[in-house]
């Protein structure tokens, strides 16, 4: 007999169970395609564990959703205003439609991520260009087909927005803008949500787990468990907000975001082997730019890169031999400065001035730099207190407020150079500073 | 414009408007410089999205959040009110010293949006900065304000009428002041 219901294995959710017609989009092309996109990149030449693909997160990820999507739409939990500014969450119809809908957003949220999660997406796309665009028209155009054949079909427009959620949903040049209503608003910040979303939930668990460091974990299901949508005092909007109960599971999720960002996802080397990999991508890919249209882009995979890097170790055009070795035998350029707030203190633009002094003392090829913007500002969200008033969390947390914001910049030379670069440096620090 | 000077001229902003006794919330920051940018045409080159409360940068919060980890801004929270607002840090007041020239080109336009911005709520500078949308993105033909009043409820059905059309005439007055003043 056929299985109306599939369950995966997952070290983080341990069942993730999906319907025979979910099993079709899981089973399409653009999915497959994610079991050979590392999540993390080139990570796992420094963390020998990060080895796991987007293809489980985005299984992760669904697996998640729908939980939170259980937990928000309770018609237990809603007040009265959130019945009249969202009459979804009391239209059963509705709910059935939407769900599936967020669930399959969920799966599908990195269709368009380049080989290797590749961060560099301005150097490597044609201008316009970025993952959640190609993830926008993948779900759009290759499969469309599957959501109208589900048992309960759904909209690919839908499916598509709530992916991509309405900061990177392209816009049209001359048609009218692509609007997010109220309701839609809300389910795409269940996956997207800067502070609350799971998809920032399940990788923080994931890349903890698979990496073998702690900073990651927090307590999900108590946080899950108390998430609602609120009225915000601030506007008057519904939004993804907590109970006060769940607030220090919120604490403790932003705080694991603050200590993976700055201890591995900006750790100096995994910087450096990004920028190495995108150097050589420049170098070798036709006109420098990876394809945006689904058809060419589905062959690069990271299987599909590491060949050309293999091919490319002995390379007769040296430039292409030289990148490979950067990476494949660990020949990166090692940092030689870290912006540090007492460089700050006395000058803004201290890592700028370091790389163009080591530029013009070593030459431009010789060193790098890397500055990643801060992350994690967003940290604010509403809270419901136990007599039904509604708050900010940097209210009611005395951590949220004095959270830093994770920054990073790096400045790196030829391993050839490195002691050379390091003394000259030691010397001209304070000078430089100076400027 | 190089991202000191860019920095340089949000930070004004931001004193500016807290000088006026403007809560100068996020929300604050964004219309303004939005009305900096398509009324009074400061090269602040940051792309702007018809977002939950009206046009949006993705682009200015994440360099928001890049000053704040520069410790040029930083967040402040008070007793009353929601969100937090953005104040200066003594550190951005010595950045600001640096920058002088950059502040002074622009100060008249960065004190007269202060000024007609700065004391606005939430729903006020939605309605002024849908409107300014509608204008620039050409949604109506011309300046009529009962065509624009009737695009600004469209897109924003939480805005009644009266409100809508209030911004509109709001929006038009600064759109005409910056003209006859450039």
């Amino acid at each position: 007999m056929k299985k109306l219901y599939h369950e995966i294995r997952d070290p983080i959710h341990m069942f993730i169970r999906l319907k025979d017609d979910e099993r079709k989009v899981l089973d399409s092309e653009p999915l497959q395609r994610l079991r050979y996109i590392h999540q993390l990149g080139l990570t796992y030449l420094l963390y020998p564990g990060a080895t796991h693909k987007r293809f489980e997160h985005s299984l992760g990820v669904m697996e998640l959703a729908s939980r939170v999507f259980d937990v928000v739409t309770n018609p237990v939990e809603k007040t009265d205003k959130i019945k009249d500014v969202l009459p979804e969450v009391t239209d059963p119809i509705a709910l059935s439609y939407w769900k599936q809908v967020v669930r399959m957003a969920a799966l599908c949220h990195d269709v368009g991520h380049l080989p290797f999660s590749h961060s560099a997406e301005k150097q490597l796309l044609p201008v316009g260009w970025n993952h959640e665009r190609i993830t926008y028209n993948v779900v759009n155009e290759i499969l469309s087909d599957i959501f109208a054949g589900m048992r309960l079909p759904i909209k690919p427009e839908h499916v598509a927005k709530i992916a991509v959620g309405p900061e990177k949903t392209p816009q049209p040049e001359k048609t009218p803008q692509i609007d997010f209503s109220r309701w839609e608003t809300v389910l795409s910040e269940i996956i997207t949500g800067d502070a609350l979303g799971v998809d920032r939930m399940d990788y923080l668990l994931r890349d903890s787990h698979h990496l073998g460091v702690a900073y990651g974990k927090f307590d999900h299901y108590r946080l899950i468990d108390t998430l609602k949508i609120l009225i915000s005092p601030s506007d008057n909007e519904p939004t993804i907000g907590i109970e006060s109960g769940g607030l220090h599971g919120a604490e403790a999720l932003l705080l694991a975001r603050y200590f993976m960002f700055m201890q591995v996802y900006y750790h100096r080397i995994r910087c450096i082997y990004d920028k190495h990999l995108e150097d050589f991508l420049k170098e070798w890919l036709p006109k420098g730019k990876f394809p945006t249209g689904f058809t060419k882009l589905k062959k690069y995979t990271d299987n599909f890169i590491l060949n050309a890097l293999t091919d490319h170790k002995y390379s007769k055009k040296p430039i292409l031999s030289e990148l490979v070795n950067r990476i494949v035998n660990r020949r990166h350029f090692k940092k030689v400065y870290e912006l540090n707030p007492e460089d700050v203190e006395k000058n803004n633009d201290a890592s700028q001035l370091i790389n163009k002094a080591l530029c013009s003392e070593f030459g431009e090829s010789m060193v790098r730099y890397i500055r990643i913007p801060g992350k994690g500002g967003d940290v604010s969200f509403p809270v419901e207190m136990s007599d039904g008033r509604v708050d900010t969390s940097l209210k009611k947390s005395q951590v949220l407020g004095k959270l830093p914001v994770a920054k990073v910049e790096f400045v790196y030379v030829h391993p050839d150079i490195y002691d050379k670069a390091k003394s000259w440096l030691s010397v001209n620090r304070e000078d430089i500073l100076k400027a | 414009m190089e991202r000191n000077q860019m920095y340089a001229l949000i930070l004004t902003l931001a004193r500016e408007m807290l000088n006026k006794g403007s809560w100068c919330g996020e929300t604050h920051l964004q219309k303004a410089v939005y009305f900096l940018k398509e009324v009074f045409h400061i090269p602040i080159d940051f792309e702007y999205i018809l977002y939950k409360y009206g046009p949006f940068s993705f682009e200015l919060r994440d360099e928001l959040t890049e000053m704040r980890a520069c410790s040029l801004f930083e967040l402040m929270v008070k007793e009353t009110g929601y969100g937090p607002s953005y104040v200066p840090t003594p550190k951005g007041g010595e950045f600001l010293e640096k920058h002088q020239g950059t502040i002074s080109d622009n100060l008249q336009s960065i004190d007269e949006i202060s000024e007609k911005l700065g004391k606005k709520d939430v729903k006020d500078l939605e309605g002024m900065a849908t409107a300014l949308w509608i204008i620039r993105n050409d949604r109506v033909v011309g300046h009529n304000p009962d065509a624009i009043t009737k695009e600004v409820t469209k897109y924003k059905p939480q805005i009644k009428d009266d409100d809508a059309r209030e911004s509109v005439k709001l929006t038009l007055k600064i759109i005409s002041d910056a003209n006859k003043s450039m």
